[in-house]
């Protein structure tokens, strides 16, 4: 079978079907975005040095892991979402349920109001202790 | 893996998890991500409902007139929690709000200072240094 850009001078274009056309275009079209893409690195690269270009590598891989990411998981897709954020939790005591500092307690059914619930305000069994200001 | 990632990986990569991380910071806490933007304008100093929209205007949703977003509507639950004062001339953070935007001012801060565990001020300098002239490259022209 003929495709867009194999034996085109054996191909009949006049016979050509518009679904050809069609892939035609976008087979173009990746060709175009390759070609984009592989030009672009050296564009964004333009005035930085190769030193500075591996520290922010190795900074940005750094900041993945602090913020829970290994190489075990996925780094993109919905299956990857909410894992391995366990460093949430150490600032999560002290602003739970009962914090003097508390929004929502109740008034959001539907998830929120672990936070700083006004209905809380004042409570003298703050986890944290902090005075109402 | 022995082929080295490219930039945009990790770029990607970063983004998601500073994003989740901040929602996730702000859902624990009951605050909308809206909702601290606002308290961060007020923080600074006493506005009118024009001037939060005009402060948010890049995250609020694009849509006819009609229908857009405003920040009146997040105000709403600021206000009736108290943290927010509707005044004549515009709205201020009452005295618990304050106390309460401090608290997670600190708890953003602290998650800050977590993913930068392990690098330099200066590593992180450059960084950023990097990746502004890389968005310039790209065609990037704000301030």
């Amino acid at each position: 079978m003929n495709t867009p850009n194999e034996n085109t001078e054996a191909f009949d274009t006049k016979t050509a079907r518009p679904n050809f056309w069609l892939r035609a275009m976008e087979h173009r079209k990746h060709q175009l975005t390759h070609e984009y893409r592989a030009t672009l690195g050296d564009t964004a690269r333009q005035g930085i040095s190769d030193e500075d270009y591996a520290t922010t590598m190795t900074t940005l891989e750094k900041m993945a892991r602090n913020l829970g990411w290994d190489e075990s998981q996925r780094p993109f897709g919905p299956s990857d979402f909410g894992r391995g954020f366990g460093q949430f939790g150490q600032f999560g005591p002290g602003f739970g349920p009962g914090h003097p500092f508390g929004r929502g307690g109740g008034r959001r059914p539907f998830g929120r109001g672990r936070g700083f619930g006004p209905g809380d305000v004042g409570t003298k069994n703050a986890p944290n202790g902090a005075p109402e200001a | 893996m022995d082929t080295p990632r490219p930039i945009g990986f990790w770029l990607k990569l970063v983004d998601r998890l500073i994003d989740e991380q901040f929602a996730s910071t702000l859902e624990e806490h009951g605050v909308t991500r809206r909702q601290w933007q606002l308290l961060n304008v007020l923080s600074r100093e006493n506005a009118t409902v024009e001037q939060l929209d005009a402060a948010v205007a890049p995250f609020l949703s694009l849509a006819p007139d009609d229908e857009s977003e405003s920040s009146a509507e997040h105000l709403t639950e600021l206000i009736d929690s108290a943290w927010v004062d509707a005044t004549p001339t515009g709205y201020e953070l009452t005295e618990r709000g304050r106390t309460a935007f401090d608290k997670l001012a600190e708890v953003v801060r602290v998650n800050r200072e977590a993913a930068m565990d392990g690098l330099t001020q200066e590593q992180y300098e450059q960084t950023l240094a990097t990746l502004e002239l890389v968005a310039r490259n790209l065609g990037w022209d704000g301030p």
